[in-house]
């Protein structure tokens, strides 16, 4: 029985151990300049991006980056992915930025994300930790510690299953895909559910559009189905605190002209939707 | 009408839960520390454990499990003691059909009752569905019922002789690791290891442990990670094109794998933590080379549970070839009844019994009985490469009948996925982490015990280990039942 507790207790500080050593890989990996995508499959290198759009589902449904690239006749990318809050975006906008100063920032807001506060919420934190750790600053660190200790500890320890794709940044590339976009999918109403405004990730934003004043950020807003739209005002009154910067444009396509087909669902383009925001976006730029 | 509804319902403690993770250790300090000196104090400890294991999903349920020890405990003793043959075999039809009265009345009622009331619409009678009840199907129940019928026919063939130790009876029957989903033990290999002393081996402690981290590994990384993708596949099979419907059906083939040898890998490495030995139930079922070795290789407990206790007393293949064929379609059918009252597990039987026809018609079914795919080589060879490949294809269409909610479901499905030939355009990323686990299985093939020794060195082995816990740790954040409590 002596030799058995010995055996757990070297396993024990085996398991530290490697935990230390998945540590200093998943802070190597943020450091790679690339990103995967699965649509076509392989690694694209953030140095050789020229136009780039950030945001959730809404954009990444929404921006069809190959239309762009050929109307534009650049190399764009579309790194948004679903469910990525808007301050896990700016996580991996900083990243970008840090290896492609001079690439052209689309950044998607909507008017869900200006109220949004999963960094603060609590919603299911142990999983952003582990995703989102090596990215993290240490004031963020110590910030989530302190509010989530149990989470943390769990998000922490399971850092290993983020090393690679994830931690290097990833892109489904849907909005090249017309398969399930075109599919009559039945349209259902997400119901808004917000939380009081959370000012992090406006510090956050405002603090990288400092950091690079010499690089191109536009705002964009993905439209939405006419029946969701809310949230009107306090939305402006969030942008306008956002473009008060020089290098900082506001794009605004909510009003264009989409029917009904144009939408996969209330909140998301479809396919001819995503081609008809891809084409508008060229001529207004 | 209601016959059971749960007010004092708390969740099931799986395996893979915290309430399970306090339990393990609180048991094993009593059982080694403070009841180490007394056998009886032991078995006592792990009777009281398995009960409060299996209360705690609905403590009402153990009345059920309490009546089926008692009755096969008296039954049991007195076999022996009848003067004549019929009398004993009288005892025996009582427990056998005490046993699946049980079982047929909580789990399959509601389906025979349906069946036949679909039976009289299709030809015009229209029968109101008055007699189906709410009835809530008792964790695993056709467990413990199989195993506690095995006791008693096991005695009446003079296999076994009765144990007067109820205490150890009672522990036999509901024995925590094995009681929700097995392995499906025999009271032959199971009961004598409870009626005699055990000691604490660090071998087998180690072992277990290490059985414990792989069975915790196929749950909670691979099989828990496919379950959503498999859950939207099968959901929206109609949207999607025939190349993403094989991958479904590949990534559930792989799911259950997991979830089910993953459950039995923690059950038998948490008896060795106790000095039992349970009965392997998975040897690497989809390196099988034909339909006869896969049924070698997958829940081995059932299907030689099957084996010994119907397909020989039924005359098994000495009967003529007929009689033998009746027989085998027999097994396979009552199997795939016993996953669950649906008439998609009776098709995935009948399925299995068509495949495994033509290799027992040709006498094949035998082969590779012993051997396992590159047996001395590191590579298969082409031929076993293919073998491999034909069986894990037909096992995974037979795994689409298994999983769609309904027959119609299940013939679209395969419809679409058969002639809709494409290549997956959705969900593929996680094939990554299925091509690693073969990968992984294919290099520890040989190692039907499970000893998990990859490395020579202690230090590699250990740094495996932690790597397999730390991505445990990273994938266990909500409770996701075992497919097998449902059967």
């Amino acid at each position: 029985m002596k030799n058995f507790i010995l055996h757990i207790f070297k396993f024990s500080i085996t398991v530290v151990f490697v935990q230390l050593i998945i540590l200093v890989l998943s802070y190597s990996v943020t450091k790679f300049p690339y990103y995967f995508d699965n649509y076509s499959i392989g690694y694209v290198n953030f140095k050789d991006v020229d136009l780039s759009f950030f945001g959730d589902s809404h954009s990444e449904y929404g921006f069809n980056d190959k239309v762009i690239s050929k109307l534009l006749n650049n190399n764009t990318r579309n790194i948004s992915l679903s469910g990525n809050t808007l301050y896990n975006n700016i996580l991996v906008l900083e990243k970008v930025l840090f290896f492609n100063p001079n690439i052209i920032v689309n950044l998607s807001i909507g008017n869900h994300n200006v109220v949004e506060s999963y960094f603060l919420n609590g919603y299911e934190v142990d999983q952003e930790i582990k995703r989102w750790f090596s990215y993290y600053n240490s004031r963020e660190t110590l910030y989530l510690f302190q509010k989530y200790p149990k989470e943390f500890l769990k998000g922490f320890f399971g850092i290993i299953s983020t090393i690679g794709i994830e931690t290097y940044g990833f892109s489904e590339g849907v909005s090249r895909m017309g398969v399930l976009m075109d599919s009559n999918i039945e349209r259902t109403r997400i119901s808004q559910n917000y939380f009081n405004s959370n000012p992090m990730w406006l510090n956050k934003l405002t603090t990288v559009i400092k950091e690079y004043p010499n690089t191109k950020f536009k705002i964009i807003r993905v439209p939405v189905h006419d029946d969701v739209f809310s949230e009107e005002q306090f939305y402006l009154s969030i942008i306008e605190k956002i473009t008060e910067f020089d290098n900082v444009d506001f794009q605004d396509y909510q009003n264009l002209d989409l029917k009904d087909h144009d939408f996969r669902d209330f909140t998301h383009l479809s396919k001819s939707g995503a081609e008809k925001l891809s084409e508008e976006y060229f001529r207004r730029n | 009408m209601v016959v059971y509804f749960g007010l004092f319902i708390f969740d099931i403690m799986l395996f893979n839960s915290i309430e399970f993770l306090l339990f393990l250790p609180i048991v094993f300090v009593l059982y080694w520390f403070v009841f180490n000196k007394n056998l009886k104090h032991q078995n006592l400890l792990i009777l009281f454990s398995s009960y409060v294991f299996y209360g705690w999903w609905d403590y009402r349920f153990l009345s059920l499990i309490f009546l089926s020890t008692i009755v096969d405990y008296i039954i049991g003793l007195n076999i022996p003691k009848q003067d004549s043959e019929k009398k004993q075999k009288l005892l025996l039809w009582c427990s056998v059909l005490f046993n699946l009265s049980v079982l047929g009345f909580f789990k399959y009622y509601n389906f025979f009752v349906d069946s036949w009331i679909d039976l009289f619409s299709s030809v015009g009678y229209e029968i109101k569905s008055v007699w189906t009840l709410n009835i809530i199907l008792p964790v695993g129940i056709s467990f413990y019922t199989f195993q506690t019928m095995s006791y008693t026919i096991d005695i009446y063939r003079k296999k076994l002789e009765p144990t007067k130790d109820f205490i150890s009876f009672a522990s036999f029957v509901s024995f925590f690791p094995q009681l929700v989903a097995g392995p499906i033990e025999r009271a032959s290999n199971l009961l004598p290891q409870i009626l005699q002393k055990r000691e604490f081996k660090y071998e087998q402690g180690v072992q277990g442990l290490r059985l414990i981290l792989w069975g915790m590994f196929k749950k909670v990384v691979i099989a828990d990670s496919l379950s959503p993708l498999v859950n939207e596949i099968f959901r929206d099979y109609e949207l999607l094109n025939g190349g993403t419907l094989w991958l479904g059906a590949i990534y559930f083939a792989f799911q259950i794998y997991c979830d089910f040898s993953g459950y039995s890998d923690i059950a038998i490495g948490t008896s060795k933590l106790f000095g039992f030995e349970l009965m392997s139930n998975f040897k690497f079922p989809y390196f099988s080379r034909n339909i006869g070795e896969f049924w070698r290789r997958w829940h081995i407990s059932l299907s030689t549970w099957f084996r010994d206790y119907l397909y020989i007393p039924l005359g098994g293949s000495k009967l003529g070839k007929w009689k033998s064929i009746r027989n085998i379609f027999i097994i396979f059918l009552v199997s795939g009844l016993w996953h669950g009252a649906n008439w998609t597990f009776i098709f995935w039987g009948l399925f299995h019994s068509i495949l495994f026809l033509p290799s027992f018609i040709f006498n094949t079914n035998r082969k590779y009985t012993t051997s396992i795919i590159a047996e001395n080589t590191i590579l298969p060879s082409p031929k076993e490469f293919l073998q491999v490949g034909i069986t894990f294809g037909l096992v995974t269409i037979g795994w689409v009948f298994f999983r769609s909610e309904t027959i119609v479901d299940s013939f679209n499905y395969l419809n679409h996925m058969i002639f809709d030939v494409s290549i997956p355009n959705k969900y593929r990323s996680e094939l990554i982490s299925v091509v690693v686990f073969i990968f992984i299985e294919y290099l520890i093939r040989k190692d039907e015990r499970l000893n998990l020794k990859l490395f020579k060195n202690h230090l590699f082995n250990y740094i495996l280990y932690a790597v397999i816990l730390l991505f445990i740790i990273s994938n266990f954040y909500e409770k996701s039942d075992f497919i097998y409590f449902q059967f």
